[in-house]
C-alpha cells in the first residue's frame, strides 16, 4: 500500500470509522483517538497491508480497540436487564431515527455492532464476520436478534407515544 | 452443531432451503429436544400446510419451480425471519414476489415487515471525523540517536571548546615545534545547523539557555522535534531526532500513543513495549517522563521531569499552552489514564543564537 493509498484511506473511511466508534462507544473524544491509533497502526504496516482491504483492515482494528476499551471499562450491559426502564424519558415527539439510535444503544455490544456494519457501511454478513470474528451464522443469528429487539423497542415506544 | 446460539441461523438458511437433508433432522430433532422453542416445535408440522393461503396458487406454483420447500416454509409463525430476511435483500426475486404478495393480502404482516424495515439504521452523515488532515502523511524520517553518543560528542565538543579558549591566551608557536603548535582559529558561524556547533557554547550559557526553555516558545510549523526519555522510566536513554525537510507540519508525531509507536518502529525492539506501557502500573501509557523539546544549535534539552504525581498533568498543561492548542491533554484510550496528547503537531524550539 502506498502513501497515496493511506492518504485516500483517510478521506475514503475515517468518518465511517469515527461515526461507528462513537456509536459504539457514546464518546466523541475516545472515538477520535481509536480512529487515530487505527490508522497509526495502518501506517506502521503500510508494506504488508492490502489497499483492496484497507477498509476492513480499519474497521477491524477499530472495532478490537472498542472491545478493549469496553471490556476495561465493564461497559458491557443486559440489554434485556436495562429494558424495563428503558421509556421513562419519552419525548412526546417522535423521530424515528433518534429512538432507533436510543435502542441501538440498549442492545448488546455485539449485536449493536454487526448492525452498525451492516447498515452503516452495508457490509456482507461473511466481511463483518471477518472484522468480528464470527461466523457466517453467528453475525446472522446476532442481526436478526438486534432487529428483533430494535422493532420490539420502536413499537413500544410508538404505543407509548401514540 | 446445533444449538441454542445458532438455531436462528439455522432456521434462517431453512427457509432460505439451504438446510441439507441430514441438517434439517438434526434441526427437527433439536427443536424435539428443546421445549423452550415450542413455538418453532410447534410451528414446523404446519410448514407443509401453512395457515396463510394464497390465492392464484397456480401462478406462483409456475413461478416456485426449483425452490418449492422456501415458499412451503413460509408461515404465520416465522414471518419475522422473512421480513428480517427482505429487508436484508436475503430474498431472491421469486421470495420477493410470494412476500409482496402476501403484505398486499394482510396489512398486518404488511406492517410487520415495515415494522423491521423501519429499524435500518441510516448514519448521521453530521457526525464526521473533523482533523482528517492531521492523519494525513508524507514520508517520515525519524532517526534515533543514543543520549550517550550525544554526551560523547558533547564531551568532544567541550574539548574542543577548550582548546579554543586555551587559544585565545596563547600564541602560535613556532612553526619548528609541530607537536606543540595550535593553530588560533575563528570559530564557525553560529548559525551552521550541525551537531558540532552545539557544543561551542559554554556550558554555563548553555545551562542559562536551558532554563529559558522552561518558557518554551513553540513553533509549529517547523522541523525538529527531539524527545529524550529518562532513565528513571527504565527504558533506555534515547533521542529521537526528526529533523528534516518533508516531515513538516501536522504529518509526524500523531499522539501520545503514537509517539510511542513511532519510536517503537524505528528502535525494534528495544523500545516498542516500555513505550506503550508503564513500567511501574503495568498500563498503556506514555513512560517518558522527562521530555525534551528544545534545541539550541542542535544541542538537544530536556527541560521537564515531572514528579510521579504531575507527570501526566502539569507537563501537558505546560505544552498544551505553548503550543497553543496544538497539544492537548487526553485520556490514553485502554488504560483510560489522564495522559497528555500530542495533537498533530511537530513541534521545536525557537532556536537561541549561539553565543
Amino acid at each position: 500500500m502506498t502513501t497515496k493509498q493511506y492518504n485516500e484511506s483517510v478521506d475514503a473511511h475515517s468518518d465511517g470509522l469515527f461515526r461507528f466508534a462513537v456509536k459504539s462507544l457514546r464518546d466523541e473524544e475516545l472515538a477520535r483517538d481509536l480512529v487515530q491509533e487505527a490508522y497509526l497502526k495502518l501506517w506502521t504496516k503500510l508494506d504488508t497491508v492490502d489497499a483492496q482491504k484497507v477498509k476492513s483492515y480499519l474497521f477491524t482494528a477499530v472495532y478490537h480497540s472498542i472491545v478493549d476499551y469496553s471490556r476495561k471499562a465493564e461497559r458491557h450491559r443486559n440489554f434485556e436487564a436495562q429494558q424495563t426502564s428503558s421509556y421513562d424519558e419519552l419525548n412526546t415527539s417522535f423521530d424515528l431515527q433518534e429512538h432507533l439510535h436510543e435502542a441501538l444503544q440498549r442492545l448488546p455490544d455485539v449485536q449493536k455492532t454487526v448492525v452498525m456494519l451492516r447498515d452503516y457501511e452495508g457490509y456482507s454478513y461473511e466481511e463483518i464476520g471477518e472484522i468480528t470474528n464470527l461466523s457466517e451464522q453467528q453475525v446472522k443469528v446476532y442481526i436478526f436478534r438486534a432487529r428483533k429487539s430494535l422493532k420490539e423497542y420502536i413499537v413500544n415506544i410508538e404505543n407509548l407515544v401514540g | 452443531m446445533i444449538n441454542k446460539e445458532n438455531i436462528e441461523a439455522f432456521l434462517l438458511d431453512y427457509i432460505e432451503g439451504n438446510l441439507s437433508q441430514d441438517l434439517k433432522a438434526e434441526l427437527f430433532v433439536f427443536l424435539s429436544e428443546n421445549p423452550e422453542y415450542k413455538d418453532y416445535l410447534e410451528e414446523l408440522p404446519e410448514l407443509i400446510a401453512p395457515e396463510i393461503t394464497l390465492e392464484n396458487k397456480g401462478e406462483l406454483k409456475k413461478s416456485l419451480e426449483g425452490k418449492p420447500e422456501v415458499f412451503r416454509q413460509l408461515h404465520a409463525n416465522n414471518l419475522e425471519l422473512w421480513s428480517v430476511a427482505s429487508m436484508e435483500n436475503e430474498l431472491n426475486e421469486q421470495e420477493k414476489l410470494l412476500f409482496d404478495r402476501i403484505k398486499s393480502e394482510s396489512t398486518s404482516i404488511n406492517s410487520l415487515a415495515q415494522q423491521f424495515a423501519n429499524t435500518k439504521l441510516i448514519a448521521e452523515s453530521k457526525l464526521v471525523f473533523r482533523d482528517k488532515k492531521y492523519l494525513h502523511r508524507t514520508p517520515l524520517y525519524v532517526s534515533f540517536f543514543r543520549w550517550s553518543s550525544i554526551g560523547v560528542a558533547a564531551s568532544l565538543a567541550l574539548f574542543i571548546v577548550w582548546q579554543q579558549s586555551a587559544s585565545k591566551t596563547k600564541p602560535t608557536l613556532s612553526a619548528g615545534k609541530k607537536k606543540d603548535k595550535i593553530e588560533i582559529r575563528q570559530p564557525k558561524s553560529s548559525t551552521k545547523d550541525t551537531l558540532n556547533d552545539s557544543v561551542r557554547i559554554p556550558l554555563e550559557k548553555e545551562n542559562e539557555l536551558v532554563k529559558s526553555l522552561n518558557e518554551l516558545t513553540v513553533k509549529t510549523e517547523n522541523s525538529n522535534i527531539e524527545v529524550k526519555n529518562n532513565p528513571i522510566s527504565e527504558i533506555p536513554e534515547f533521542i529521537v531526532e526528526n529533523s528534516t525537510s518533508q516531515d513538516t507540519v501536522g504529518n509526524s508525531i500523531q499522539g501520545l500513543g503514537n509517539i510511542g509507536v513511532e519510536l517503537a518502529s524505528s528502535s525494534n525492539p528495544t523500545i516498542s513495549n516500555d513505550i506503550q506501557l508503564n513500567p511501574k502500573s503495568g498500563e498503556r501509557a506514555l513512560t517518558v517522563t522527562e521530555f525534551v523539546i528544545g534545541k539550541i544549535n542542535n544541542r538537544v534539552f530536556g527541560k521537564t521531569n515531572p514528579s510521579k504525581e504531575e507527570k501526566y498533568n502539569s507537563f501537558g498543561d505546560k505544552l498544551a499552552n505553548a503550543s497553543g492548542g496544538r497539544i492537548q491533554m487526553g485520556y490514553d484510550a485502554r488504560s483510560n489514564k489522564r495522559s497528555f496528547r500530542f495533537k498533530w503537531g511537530i513541534f521545536s524550539i525557537e532556536r537561541k543564537k549561539a553565543v
